[in-house]
């Protein structure tokens, strides 16, 4: 199915790193193109970035030293639990005795955040908003505020995240403040940064051409299912037990080995050692700086994904 | 396997071989004694006319780690691929991956570089990176000086040997080759928003000063028995004066070994009507006068590049002269860095004088054993620009060409036009080969005598230098034929070299507790494990 392929889409990347290694290699190999499952948000992420960059603190940062804390987005537990009890919780902190300060915006927060970052730059505001003298009375008064952004509805995300970053940097002309970026979970930041350093983009690269080029709209995986450009799908989720989205394009599952087929069965199914059960692998912390060691708990003689695309490319080597 | 390499100039400036003509033989991985009877030879190549070197070795080059990553995913302009550039190796046309550093470095027979900056923290995702650069070896050394940990054993005066204990431990962890500090105390200055820490500044919540900083972990390394010295990016980097902060750093070394990184950018004086001057003659005569200093330059070349440093406050400060105009400025547990980009432009004023500067550097310090070739890659120069520089320095008419088309007024300033000075093939010997060896303590590289791995450049003689260096004729990795007239042709595994010196194991109880009162992770899932990095990466860990 690979060798007949013209143009295979290597998309789900719920996995860990090794996951992530085996798809970029497979891409790379058969001429296709990688996403992840929430590539939409991570697009989005990389694009602001690509353009403009910006100021993050770490997670150990928020723990130990932030003041306030303004939490947007509003449910930060689905994607990633026990954050509070972990970052804004803990009983001691190398540089504060207290927890810090919650402040929690809600999804429409776009407006108060525009309003807050004209009035602490002594800009003129047409209108004042609800909120913004309590928010920055406690901006004013925190030294190190970090603003902790979680999954945001589409349509409003860009421009907050956007305001946030200009925010932040604002208030480092004078003092300190930092944005923590969480993204979304399921192997998203190992997608995004394990995929880099092999292929030099990270996610929505394509080696149809044969050679890696990045488009963050046009190799969306969803896209090129829809469009029909891809003529396969490989899933690669050793996390996760869902299945691939139903598409018409024939399908390669290489998966959790409880995976659970709503649909029916795809064309091919291998299942997949877990990584943190069944082998060892690595998988990044939500906010990219540190690698968490996965081991291996049990025996098991499922292959890891790796393993097996190694094999596939091995039988198939590209040859131009 | 055995292999006879026939007939060439050999520069080996350990075993005293200046150009001289003779034969190597390499047996399977490494370097071995002629057999009675060259009849014995699998292969004979004839490389009569050719000049042959062990392979090179970068100290000081960002090939890996999260900064470097990201600055990757910050510039998808500056690694464009392009069509045509693919061949059976994998990702060899993905530019500024760690397929295509590997690679490269190759090609130009370098066959072992150091990452300089791996920040603790970060260390599995610099390792994961090193595993996936091909052919070339590759070390860390760890950043410390920015750490709570350290920073409060200082604040409550603790003896230097629990110090060495700590240190030796955070090696035990990272698995790297050596100790860098980064303009010590200044991220967590900045944390609490300091905007400049002097060496004898007070770090702020811990009352020590910078200089305490440096002092205690020097002590540590030679203590340790560490070979590498303690790696030192100085405070004020980039700033006009700061020749003299780089000067205070060589009197606070105090006759003890200690290395320093990238001087050029150290090599500021602040005369002139603009308050911006070389300080190199200064700068040389300090490091020719001091032996136990080395340093390397981190030179100069102009075009775009971009700027990789944990030195946090200086890339914050750097801001306002991103070009492209965006940045990241990012802290961690143990430190901080960011990415700013940057092109250097040869009739700007400041960017001449720092590419003069380097080259002045370069030139005046008389001593190739103590003076290392780098731009600090990439902050002076993408290190696929070395076939420049190794022609800047051999071929003094191609300098002073370049004096005439770069700012008058920096190439007026400038002592370039004075020095005549070019370095021969036995200087880029000792400079690229054999002196990085010692310094770094991997004995079993840099030279050629039986014993040693087999990891050797062959180059054509040209006039071009930069032809000459760009693209070397011949290259072996542990006694595997890896490039063939400049191309790659076989890849291999390259390994990662670490150190492990001994230490009281009972600091671990104390660092166990610490990681479970203030960190995210139990201290056993920091450390580590070279079985999991094998098993995982494939990274294979060689133990000095
Ligand atoms: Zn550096």
């Amino acid at each position: 199915m690979l060798a007949n392929a013209s143009h295979p889409l290597i998309d789900g990347l719920i996995g860990d790193l090794l996951d992530c290694k085996a798809a970029a290699r497979l891409a790379e190999n058969f001429g296709g193109t990688i996403d992840h499952l929430h590539g939409n948000a991570i697009a989005r992420n990389l694009r602001i970035y690509q353009q403009g960059g910006w100021l993050i603190s770490s997670m150990g940062e928020v723990r130990n030293r932030a003041d306030l804390v303004i939490l947007v987005g509003e449910e930060l537990e689905a994607t990633h639990p026990r954050l509070q009890e972990k970052l804004f919780e803990s009983p001691e902190r190398l540089h504060a005795s207290a927890p810090p300060a919650i402040h929690q915006l809600g999804h429409d927060c776009l407006d108060l955040l525009s309003v807050v970052r004209a009035r602490l730059a002594d800009k003129p505001v047409q209108s004042d908003i609800t909120g913004s003298d309590e928010l920055i009375t406690q901006l004013s008064a925190s030294v190190y505020p970090v603003f902790v952004i979680g999954c945001l509805p589409e349509q409003s995300a860009e421009l907050i995240i956007r305001t946030c970053i200009g925010l932040v940097r604002d208030i480092n002309e004078t003092r300190r403040a930092a944005l923590l970026i969480l993204g979304s979970g399921e192997g998203d930041t190992t997608a995004q940064l394990g995929t880099t350093w092999n292929n030099g983009f990270g996610i929505r690269t394509s080696h149809a051409r044969g050679f890696p080029e990045q488009d963050l709209e046009m190799h969306a995986g969803s896209r090129l299912l829809e469009s029909g450009e891809a003529d396969l799908l490989v899933w690669i989720s050793s996390l996760s037990t869902s299945p691939p989205p139903q598409v018409r394009q024939s399908t390669l599952v290489f998966g959790h080995p409880a995976m659970v087929f709503t649909h029916g069965p795809p064309d091919i199914f291998l299942p997949v050692g877990v990584p943190g059960i069944q082998r060892a692998g690595y998988l990044h912390r939500a906010d990219g700086l540190r690698m968490v060691p996965l081991h291996k708990l049990v025996d098991s003689t499922l292959p890891g994904s790796i393993t097996l695309c190694e094999h596939l490319i091995s039988q198939e080597p590209r040859t131009c | 396997m055995l292999t006879r390499l026939k007939g060439a100039s050999i520069y080996d400036p350990v075993n005293n071989l200046n150009g001289v003509c003779g034969d190597i033989w390499i047996r399977d991985e490494y370097i071995c004694e002629a057999p009675d009877s060259p009849e014995k030879a699998d292969v004979t190549v004839d490389l009569e006319g050719r000049i042959l070197m062990a392979g090179a070795i970068d100290i000081h080059s960002h090939i890996a780690g999260g900064n470097v990553n990201n600055a990757r995913l910050l510039l998808p302009e500056q690694h464009m691929a392009e069509r045509g550039a693919f061949s059976t190796l994998p990702f060899s046309a993905a530019k500024w991956s760690a397929h295509d550093t590997g690679y490269r470095y190759a090609e130009m027979g370098f066959t072992t570089v150091v990452e300089p900056a791996v920040l603790p923290i970060n260390a599995a995702q610099a390792h994961a990176e090193f595993a996936d650069i091909p052919i070339i070896d590759t070390a860390g050394l760890a950043i410390v000086g920015n750490d709570d940990f350290l920073l409060r054993m200082l604040r409550q005066r603790e003896e230097q040997s629990r110090i060495n204990d700590y240190l030796a431990w955070t090696l035990h962890a990272t698995q790297c080759l050596g100790v860098k500090v980064i303009n010590a105390g200044g991220a967590t200055a900045f944390k609490f928003n300091q905007r400049q820490l002097l060496l004898d500044d007070e770090v702020p919540m811990y009352g020590m000063t910078s200089r305490q900083i440096l002092n205690a972990v020097q002590r540590a390394v030679v203590q340790l028995g560490i070979r590498h010295p303690v790696h030192v990016h100085c405070n004020n980097l980039g700033i006009p004066g700061n020749v003299n902060t780089a000067l205070d750093t060589i009197e606070a070394a105090d006759g003890l070994p200690m290395h320093l990184a990238h001087v050029q950018f150290y090599g500021y004086g602040n005369d002139g009507a603009s308050g911006f001057s070389s300080g190199a003659r200064a700068l040389a005569d300090a490091i020719m006068k001091n032996s136990n200093i080395t340093v390397d330059i981190g030179q100069v070349l102009f075009g775009q590049t971009v700027t990789i440093s944990g030195d946090v406050m200086r890339q914050f400060d750097a801001r306002h002269i991103a070009s492209p105009n965006k940045w990241v400025v990012w802290e961690g547990e143990d430190g901080g860095g960011g990415i700013v980009p940057f092109r250097y432009r040869p009739k700007n004023f400041v960017n001449a004088l720092q590419w003069a500067i380097g080259l002045e550097l370069f030139l005046l310090i008389d001593d190739p054993w103590r003076v290392f070739f780098t731009t600090d890659h990439p902050n002076g120069a993408p290190f696929t620009a070395y076939p420049e520089l190794f022609r800047l320095l051999m071929d003094r008419d191609y300098r002073n060409q370049w004096l005439d088309r770069i700012n008058a007024k920096s190439a007026d300033i400038s002592l370039l036009p004075h020095l005549d000075r070019e370095y021969d093939l036995n200087e880029i010997a000792i400079m690229t080969r054999a002196a990085p060896a010692r310094l770094l303590g991997l004995d079993d590289r840099g030279h050629l005598a039986a014993g040693a791995i087999a990891d050797i450049a062959v180059y054509r003689p040209q006039a071009d230098k930069a032809a000459m260096f760009g693209k070397a004729e011949l290259v072996f990795k542990n006694g595997a034929l890896v490039v063939e007239e400049g191309k790659v042709i076989r890849s291999v595994q390259g390994k990662t070299h670490a150190v492990s010196p001994e230490f009281d194991r009972r600091i671990e109880t104390t660092i166990g507790d610490y990681f479970d009162r203030y960190h995210l992770m139990k201290m056993d899932h920091y450390k580590l494990d070279p079985q999991h990095l094998l098993e995982t990466l494939g990274s294979e860990l060689v133990f000095h």
